[in-house]
Parts: structure tokens; sequence; C-alpha cells
């Protein structure tokens, strides 16, 4: 329970059901494993003899490593209907100085064929993906040849079917320093409510793509490096999964360029840590952001959010376009940020059955279903009455699985509910 | 069982309005010229805010009699005030109906008991039901009897019926 607010403002009933809403959209413990076995894999199976990039994979750092979401821990699962997983991966190398700039993702495409469990392997603009049953790995090579004096800045090549081919400065790496180091691990008490939902709510979803895959899964400790930074749960990247899915699900029916994750996750570290909870949380990065984009209409000007690890990093440097087109990229981003705040406003004061309407509408009916469900399961108290607890003053009820703080609360005595009908004189 | 285990104690109307007082601040406690205790307040058990008043006697009226003022009680789309579950239910305005917060029958609550460590946290509890019953149509808290006065309307004439049959 937030203390810090009048318990009659308190947005802890909001928050119980984002929670839930978080621990469904995100990779589960078991599925981060698959996640971080495929990079062990990317690695052997671009390391191997036959790979024609190995000549320029030779020292012994770790020349491949998770980007975006994967590494600051704010994966989500994407669509309405499927349930898949999107990550990121960097392949630093040396790049001969007489390579076209198509040569580098040419060659990594031309290396990533025949990767086991893939089902297809599809040239990007500035990656090259491997499409595997519910989860895509993006994966971008990166020339570090320049030596430039910030860790594991480089160059990455833009390869687009018409008009020419460039490169582009970048820094993954930095950034997801950048963002980790900003957020941290979560605070204590927060990270003790999530785990708590995950533990009612999470879902493993990710097949294997073999019997290795399943005892990797399996297993919860493995002695190899890891592949994946590990787990952050700080309040901001949660309330990142929760823009990130909403997001999702409102652009699937516009054709409309929407903002790069990474410029949402700039947004989010630069927003910080709110003490009055997650609905907050996501309130004031929607807000602002929207008031950001109707600054920028306003004054007919662009975002130019910079890598704040490597400021040559242009991190939106494709959103939004140039001119009207841009300008309504903007317009139609705000549009869909203020729609959510208004939403979040709403809820903070609904009955549970509207509340979950919402839901369904903001974050889709699957998981709005599935969230309803485990609420019910939670207040659930037919077979064992156990224990309930009420907050004072505002009587706030909390079941006991959510409970960490008993003394913060007080019990409810045990009762029945019963029925009974007055007036005309019949009275049971 | 209620909180206070000697059930001929009877608590006074100085010490129900005292600790309501202590530990629910916002609700505004009065004593009417017949005695009557009346007691209105805000109760927040989920995102929902309600307005409630409480009204007890401690002769006259045997059960707290707890009424949600503020948004008023709804019925599902589509269903009667009848079905809404655990209610005193008042035939002639069933807006006005209580809640049945106990089984009397049980000496769940006697005046022995504080109406601030029952009544109250009983009626924030039957409110958050209330809300998971509009959305689930199933009320998941521990009930004894008829969970609503339409379904005892339904038992009572299938019963009848079941009987006519008989007869003919």
């Amino acid at each position: 329970m937030n203390q810090l607010v009048n318990p009659f403002q308190q947005a802890d009933a909001l928050d119980e059901v984002l929670l839930d809403v978080a621990a469904l959209i995100e990779l589960s413990p078991r599925d981060r494993r698959i996640a971080e076995n495929r990079y062990r894999l990317l690695k052997l199976h671009l390391e191997r003899k036959s790979s024609p990039l190995a000549p320029y994979l030779i020292d012994g750092e770790s020349l491949i490593y998770a980007q975006g979401s994967i590494a600051t821990s704010t994966t989500i699962v994407s669509g309405t209907e499927d349930d898949r997983f999107d990550v990121d991966a960097i392949v630093e190398i040396d790049v001969p100085s007489h390579w076209g700039n198509d040569h580098a993702l040419d060659l990594l495409e031309e290396a990533l064929q025949g990767f086991p469990g893939a089902n297809e392997v599809v040239r990007c603009t500035r990656c090259v993906q491997l499409r595997f049953a519910f989860m895509h790995m993006d994966v971008t090579i990166m020339d570090r040849s320049a030596r430039i004096p910030v860790a594991r800045a480089g160059e990455i090549f833009h390869s687009p079917d018409r008009d020419e081919s460039c490169r582009v400065a970048s820094n993954p790496w930095g950034f997801t320093l950048w963002f980790r180091n900003g957020v941290g691990i979560g605070q204590d008490t927060f990270k003790e409510l999530l785990r708590r939902h995950r533990a009612t709510v999470g879902r493993d979803r990710l097949p294997f793509l073999d019997e290795q895959e399943m005892l990797v899964a399996k297993s919860d400790q493995v002695d190899l490096p890891p592949m994946i930074p590990s787990h952050i749960d700080a309040q901001e990247a949660v309330a990142l999964k929760l823009l990130k899915r909403f997001l999702n699900l409102r652009y699937e029916g516009l054709a409309m360029k929407r903002p790069p994750s990474i410029y949402l996750a700039k947004r989010a570290g630069d927003v910080g840590h709110t003490p009055h909870g997650l609905a907050a949380q996501l309130f004031i990065l929607a807000d602002s952001t929207a008031k950001i984009m109707r600054d920028h209409t306003g004054r007919g000007t662009r975002p130019d959010e910079r890598n704040p690890s490597y400021p040559p990093d242009r991190i939106n440097d494709r959103w939004p376009a140039e001119g009207l087109s841009g300008v309504k990229e903007m317009t139609v981003f705000a549009e869909q940020l203020e729609y959510l705040c208004e939403r979040l406003n709403r809820m903070v004061r609904a009955p549970l059955d509207e509340m979950a309407r919402i839901i369904d509408d903001l974050f889709g009916e699957r998981i709005g279903k599935a969230q309803r469900e485990a609420l019910a399961t939670r207040y659930d108290r037919r077979q064992d009455s156990g224990t309930l607890f009420a907050a004072p003053r505002s009587g706030a009820i909390a079941a006991a699985t959510l409970v960490s703080k008993p003394e913060v609360y007080r019990e409810i005595p045990r009762h029945h509910f019963h029925s009974m009908i007055v007036g005309d004189g019949d009275e049971r | 069982m209620g909180m206070n285990a000697s059930r001929s104690f009877r608590r006074s109307s100085d010490a129900q309005l005292t600790a309501m007082r202590r530990q629910w601040p916002d609700f505004d406690g009065r004593r009417m010229g017949d005695g009557t205790l009346v007691w209105q307040g805000p109760l927040k058990p989920k995102a929902q805010l309600y307005g409630i008043a409480i009204i007890w006697h401690p002769v006259n009226i045997a059960l707290p009699y707890v009424v949600v003022r503020d948004p008023p009680l709804r019925p599902r789309p589509g269903g009667t005030y009848a079905e809404i579950p655990h209610l005193i239910f008042c035939r002639e305005e069933p807006e006005f109906s209580g809640l049945c917060l106990f089984d009397p029958e049980g000496r769940e609550w006697t005046p022995a008991d504080l109406i601030a460590d029952t009544t109250v946290p009983w009626t924030a509890e039957w409110l958050v039901y209330y809300e998971l019953w509009h959305m689930t149509g199933e009320w998941l808290a521990p009930s004894v009897g008829y969970e609503s006065v339409a379904r005892k309307m339904l038992d009572d004439a299938a019963a009848v019926r079941e009987v006519l049959n008989d007869v003919h």
C-alpha cells in the first residue's frame, strides 16, 4: 500500500490490475532462459567453421550480445492474437574498409541460413530477422573498426531495397547501460509486489526447439556466462511494458508509423521514478510524452533524441518523418497517449467491472480475460475463507496473497454473508 | 464468531461512537433524539468510492443496518434488484435495501461487538464482492443460505410446483 497519499486518492486497486497485466505480457523466467539459449546458439552458429562471418569473430571478447528490450528487461508479447516475442542481438565485427554498405548484412544473411529451429531468415533494412515459432530475433551487424573511445560504439548499416545504403552511428550497449543505471533494479516493495503477481499470473509461452532447449528451460541455473543482462523490476520498466503493449494494439489498425521502442525507453528513463505507484508512473510517462509531441507540433519542430551514452546516435532518426506526414505522426501519437491518460483517470475511480472493460480496450481482450480470471481466483474464498485484509480509514481490501506487510492492514473478522427480506410483514 | 466472546455483554452507544471515531475518522457519527445512532462516511474498498450509512439503535434495531447511498446499488445489466446477492431486501424500495453482512442464526454479530471492528470492514468486503459479482456473475465470498432473494423465490416457486404436481 502506498502510504504517501491520502488513502482515498490512492490507486492501489488499479495498480493491482496493472501488475496482473504486466505479469501476463512479459517473458516468464522459463521463456527468458529459452531466449538466452538462442543467443548462445546465435554465437555458435555464426562462429561455426562454415560461417562466412567466422573469420571476423575471432577475439575472445563477447562480440555477440543482446540489445533492445531484452537488455532493458522490457520485452512483451506482440499482437492481439499471437504470443510472439521480438528480441534483438548485435554482432560486433571489424568490417574491412573495402566492404560496401550492403555487404555486411549480405554476409550475415548468408551466415544465418540453417539456424536451428528458425522457420525463416528474413533480410530487413538494418538487420536480418530469425523467425522462430512465437519469437523473432533481429540480428544487427555493427562495425567497431573505428575504435570510437566510447564503450561498444560503432556504426550499423542502413540497407534499404531502394535508395542508397549508408552507415548510422549507434551504441545500443551504452543505451542499455544508461537505462539500467537510471532506473535501477527496482524498489524492494515494488519488486516484492510484482513477484507476488507473477507467482499467480505469469505464464510460459515459448515452445522448445529441441530437447537441449527443454533441459535449459527447466534448469534454474546454467553454468555458462549470461547472454542477457539480469532481470530488472523497476516500476519505470514495468510502466514502459504497459505503454508498449497499449501502443502495439492502438497502432495495429492504423496505417501510421509508430515511434521506435527505444524512443519510449528513453522517455521512460528521462521521466524517472514516482513514489505514487504503477498507475501514476504510466500516467506520467504517457502524459509528459504527449505534451512533448504537442509542443513540437505547436512549434513546428521534431524530437531529436540522442543516445545519452553516445550523442551521435540519433535514436529516433527514422521517426517522425519530415514535413506534414511527420506532424500527422506526432499528432496521432499524442492522441493515443492522451486517450491512455483519460482511460487511466477513469479507471482510478471505476468499479471492477468497468475497469475490466477498459483493460480489454487498452491491452486486448485476451489479456483482459486472463486478468479477470486472475483477480477472481485471488478473491475466491468460497471453498477456503482464508484471511482478508482491510486498510485503515479507506477500508481498501487486499487479498492475503498480495499483502507483504500485514501490520499496515487489519484482518477482517470471519463471518458469512446472508440474505433476508424485510417489508410487508414477511421477514425471513 | 463476533469479536467479543462474552455474549451477554453489550457495548454502550458511547463505546460504539468512540470506536467509530477512532478507527474510521472520516465517518460522521451522531446520536439522534430517540437514541438511534447514525454514521455516514466514505469507503474505498477498491477503486470506486462509496458513501455509506450505518444505522443502529441499542434496543430498537437488532442488527446494524447498512445502506449504500452513493452510488446507489445497481443490478447487473438486464437484471433486477432482487438478484443482488446478500441483501436485507426491501420489497417496497429495493434501492434502500440493507447489506446482509452476517448470519444472524450463527450469532456472528451481537451487541457485544463493536461496529467499528465488524460492520465497517464487512461492508468494505461486501462492496468488493459486489463489484466482483458484477464482473463475473458469481458471489465469491463465504456465505450461508440463499445468495439472493430472487434465487430464493425461484427455489420456492419450484418447490410449490413440485408439490402441486404430486397433488395432481
